[in-house]
């Protein structure tokens, strides 16, 4: 079962395929997830495997599969643009934590 | 927004609790008297209930039984009266044939995610003919072609045959 990991539809294609899209969309958070060694294989996995099914509610889930399903004759291309504005999206609310983060320690540091 | 933290359990997955209007009639009627897994399931959940009042951890396991009124009000394996089948039954038997026939592929963690959303689509049809019309089994087999299809078609299922391996290690 192992040699369809490689092919077309296997998942390290889809996961690659996943990075290609990611760098074409924001090369700054490709870029440091590349420095970071952080992979696809590390968050992404769920997201391909289970078509989302587990990040949103069912309903959520439901009007998204109508479009996943729509979409069905490539193969879920449209599931690795979805994939990428959740990790876009995510990485705006990142950015705001750390600033907090700093806040909050340079706060601490200039009160002793 | 999408959730880290996935508590999805209530209320969209009670709906796998509660009894299905179209159970699969074929097995009640057995004569060698067939165990469904519910009741099965039953069975093994009370013997853990019983355990913990002996034990010396039954402080701690008291808290972790549900208890609260949420809790036993949809008490998660209910038993249901004869005859009756709940969803997630219906589903377990679908991905069961599946995975006997293809026996290559067997059942692999998270398949039920995928047909979970597809049931419930399908038994919550506001037409109420199509929810599983003429034949009892109507509906299961409806979904089971759909889910063989879905799966085919689009080369999912090799996605499957992937994530089979990771998890076997």
């Amino acid at each position: 079962m192992k040699i369809y990991d490689n092919s077309e539809f296997g998942i390290h294609v889809r996961m690659q395929n996943f990075l290609k899209l990611l760098k074409k969309v924001d090369n700054e958070i490709y870029d440091r997830f590349e420095t970071q060694k952080l992979k696809p294989e590390f968050y992404a996995f769920r997201w391909l495997t289970l078509l989302l099914s587990q990040e949103f509610y069912l309903p959520d889930v439901l009007r998204l599969w109508d479009s996943l399903f729509a979409d069905q004759e490539r193969n879920f291309e449209f599931l690795l643009y979805i994939c990428c504005a959740m990790v876009v999206y995510v990485d705006s609310l990142i950015e705001t934590l750390l600033f907090f983060q700093f806040l909050v320690h340079f706060v601490l540091q200039t009160s002793t | 927004m999408f959730c880290f933290v996935r508590s999805r359990l209530c209320p969209d997955l009670n709906f796998f609790q509660s009894k299905t209007d179209y159970p699969c009639s074929e097995l009640f009627n057995q004569e060698d008297g067939f165990e469904n897994l519910h009741k099965r399931i039953a069975s093994t959940s009370l013997k853990v209930e019983i355990q913990p009042e002996n034990s010396r951890f039954s402080s701690r396991s008291n808290r972790i039984r549900p208890s609260s009124d949420m809790f036993t009000r949809d008490n998660e394996y209910e038993i249901l009266a004869d005859g009756c089948e709940a969803h997630w039954e219906v589903v377990e038997r679908i991905l069961f044939v599946y995975s006997k026939l293809n026996s290559g592929q067997s059942y692999v963690q998270g398949m039920n995610e995928i047909i979970g959303p597809i049931y419930y689509t399908f038994a919550n049809d506001p037409n109420q003919q199509w929810r599983g019309s003429r034949k009892t089994t109507n509906q299961s087999n409806d979904l089971f072609v759909l889910f063989r299809f879905r799966t085919r078609r689009s080369g999912h299922v090799l996605l499957f045959y992937k994530s089979n391996d990771s998890y076997s290690r």
